[in-house]
């Protein structure tokens, strides 16, 4: 087997990891394929945790300890639910809808697998800091803290969040080196992932055709984005993963119970341990999911159980960048609040014309126009991807005014990935109209009674 | 029964806006440059295309520049942007080996802290005057030993 294909099959093993914790009943109304996927998922928080955990410990890496602890980690995860079976799902005929869906969405995992494979969509950050410190990493099978700290590597961000390289190094471990091209392909594999796992998490909340349709809609978008912006081998697409799977999950009646919760909060946290956005989005998504969702009590436990992970997972990898004298916390782009105002108006143009050029903006404006369609039926649940979208949009405007030169070519290269997540928020948020909310909140109770 | 009003939204319309996506999507890929010719480097067709011909020389050399070697990736001419990001590429694509910096953010760096290095990158043209023994050429540049001092 070449070294590409050991290292793209080492991800096969991530939902091994997350097995224990998605094997419960509390996810029975879950599709076998979503429930693989999600373990995978899970499986690949938990992993990276358990090797940040390493780090900070000085334990040197290897696959097998790392896969066992995050195992046992899910195993123990699993003990703390107590939740009934929830009701089967009524099973809903396919239909032409929803074999149109998954021809349409199997096209756009075709398109972005060629545009990979082709060199067309490769992000030049994988071989500037995402790759190398992933190299590094497996070399020296550990976090390596020396390395982080060389002043001329400053350019790496050494504070970024560790889950991208983690699992980068951790597949290079398996491979004996880092593998690049397999690397770019990250990109179709976990856009092919959330194509099989997401119709499924949708269901439950949704009619199957409407729950088809809405995820070939997030596929076909975040693949026309990906091609466009070149997000082969970094960050993007991990964290879009995270994120479209979480926030799809706090929407559905999976979440009334603490199976649900405690999943939806590990995907946050792969959200938040993916790049520094996934924390904004993490903080928007957990404040509006008890807004949108007034059931969920106790408001203590359940934010324990959303949040809990991103909290423990961040404090980790900051208290690792503490102890070897790396960094405290997220610190590039200017001083905090020390804001310019003045260039408002060259971010506004520099964003729309950034977001304008990429797709000619219709990964944006299309899933937009399905909101907009369904603007007048929405219900409250909505509030928590609008919520987020807005949260991330402010976040990003916030953190470009910080620049105190002129921030255009920054958000040249930046916006289109950054504020990709608007694309899936907007879809998911169109699924939340009186309908389909009539559906869910009857499932919702029926999920809670159990 | 859902009302039609609600199927198109909840249905038909992201069907649609999902065909439009695909359609575009394929439409943007390479296929007048052989979309299933296996690229050099996997940048060949990105819009970071510029980077390819420094990453396949970059990554050509790891052959003949042993681990521990330190090297500089120089380009010519001399250009310090474009060694600030050789530099770069040169720390990813050649572990194992002390890389110097002969630029950094786009500015030139003391020749001093460079000019031991055991291997020289030059990307581009042959120099007219070899540094060295030559380890190894391709249409990108070439690789150097410098002799011991």
């Amino acid at each position: 087997m070449s070294a590409g294909l050991v290292w793209l099959a080492t991800f096969l093993l991530l939902p091994l990891a997350g097995l224990p914790l998605l094997s419960h009943v509390a996810f029975r109304q879950l599709p076998l394929t979503s429930r693989a996927i999600l373990a995978g998922g899970a499986g690949a928080v938990l992993v990276s945790f358990c090797m940040t955990a390493f780090a900070l410990l000085g334990a040197p890496w290897s696959l097998a300890a790392v896969l066992l602890a995050a195992a046992l980690l899910s195993w123990i995860l699993r003990r703390t639910i107590r939740d009934a079976p929830p009701p089967p799902l009524r099973r809903g005929s396919r239909g032409a809808a929803v074999l149109v869906a998954s021809v349409l969405a199997a096209a756009a995992v075709g398109a972005a697998l060629l545009a990979t494979a082709a060199g067309a969509a490769s992000s030049p950050d994988l071989i500037f800091f995402w790759g190398p410190k992933a190299q590094q990493y497996a070399l020296a099978r550990t976090v390596d803290a020396r390395f982080l700290a060389e002043p001329l590597l400053r350019y790496m961000h050494p504070y970024y969040p560790p889950l991208v390289t983690n699992l980068d190094a951790w597949a290079s471990m398996a491979a004996g080196r880092m593998v690049w091209t397999a690397a770019t392909l990250v990109f179709p594999l976990l856009l092919a992932a959330l194509a099989l796992a997401l119709p499924g998490v949708l269901r439950t909340s949704l009619p199957k055709s409407a729950a088809a349709s809405a995820s070939a809609l997030v596929v076909c978008a975040l693949a026309y984005f990906g091609i466009e912006a070149d997000i082969g081998g970094n960050g993007e697409m991990p964290l879009l993963f995270f994120e479209s799977l979480a926030a799809a999950l706090l929407l559905s009646p999976v979440c009334a119970g603490a199976g649900g919760q405690l999943l939806a909060g590990i995907l946050l946290a792969g959200a938040a341990c993916a790049k520094v956005e996934g924390l904004p989005f993490v903080l928007c998504a957990v404040i509006l999911f008890f807004w949108a969702r007034p059931g969920a009590r106790p408001v203590r436990a359940v934010l324990l159980r959303l949040f809990f992970p991103t909290v423990i997972s961040l404090a980790l990898w900051f208290t690792f960048g503490a102890t070897r004298h790396l960094f405290r916390g997220y610190a590039e782009g200017g001083r905090f609040l020390d804001v310019h105002p003045e260039h408002a108006g060259i971010v506004l143009r520099a964003v729309a014309s950034t977001l304008a050029s990429t797709g000619y903006g219709l990964p944006y404006l299309i899933p937009l126009a399905c909101l907009m369609l369904a603007a007048a039926r929405l219900t409250r649940r909505a509030a928590i991807p609008l919520g987020a979208a807005a949260g991330l949009i402010g976040f990003f405007f916030f953190t470009y005014l910080h620049r105190s030169e002129d921030p255009s070519l920054w958000i040249s290269w930046s916006a289109a990935r950054v504020f990709s997540p608007l694309a899936m928020l907007f879809t998911l948020a169109a699924t939340c109209a009186r309908d389909s909310d009539a559906a869910s909140e009857q499932r919702t109770a029926a999920a809670s009674r159990h | 029964m859902p009302k039609l009003g609600s199927t198109f939204a909840s249905v038909l319309a992201p069907l649609a806006g999902s065909a439009i996506l695909v359609g575009c999507a394929l439409a943007s890929l390479p296929w007048r440059d052989g979309v299933l010719r296996r690229p050099r480097t996997p940048f060949d067709r990105s819009a970071a295309r510029a980077v390819a011909p420094g990453y396949a020389l970059l990554r050509d050399a790891a052959a003949v520049i042993p681990a521990g070697a330190a090297l500089v990736a120089l380009t010519e001419p001399r250009d310090p942007i474009q060694e600030t990001y050789y530099y770069r590429f040169a720390v990813t694509l050649l572990p194992q080996r002390r890389v110097l910096p002969a630029a950094q953010y786009g500015a030139f760096v003391d020749p001093g802290t460079w000019k031991d290095a055991g291997f020289w990158i030059l990307v581009g043209g042959k120099p007219v005057e070899p540094p060295g023994e030559l380890l190894l050429e391709t249409p990108e540049g070439s690789v150097w030993r410098r002799a011991p001092r």
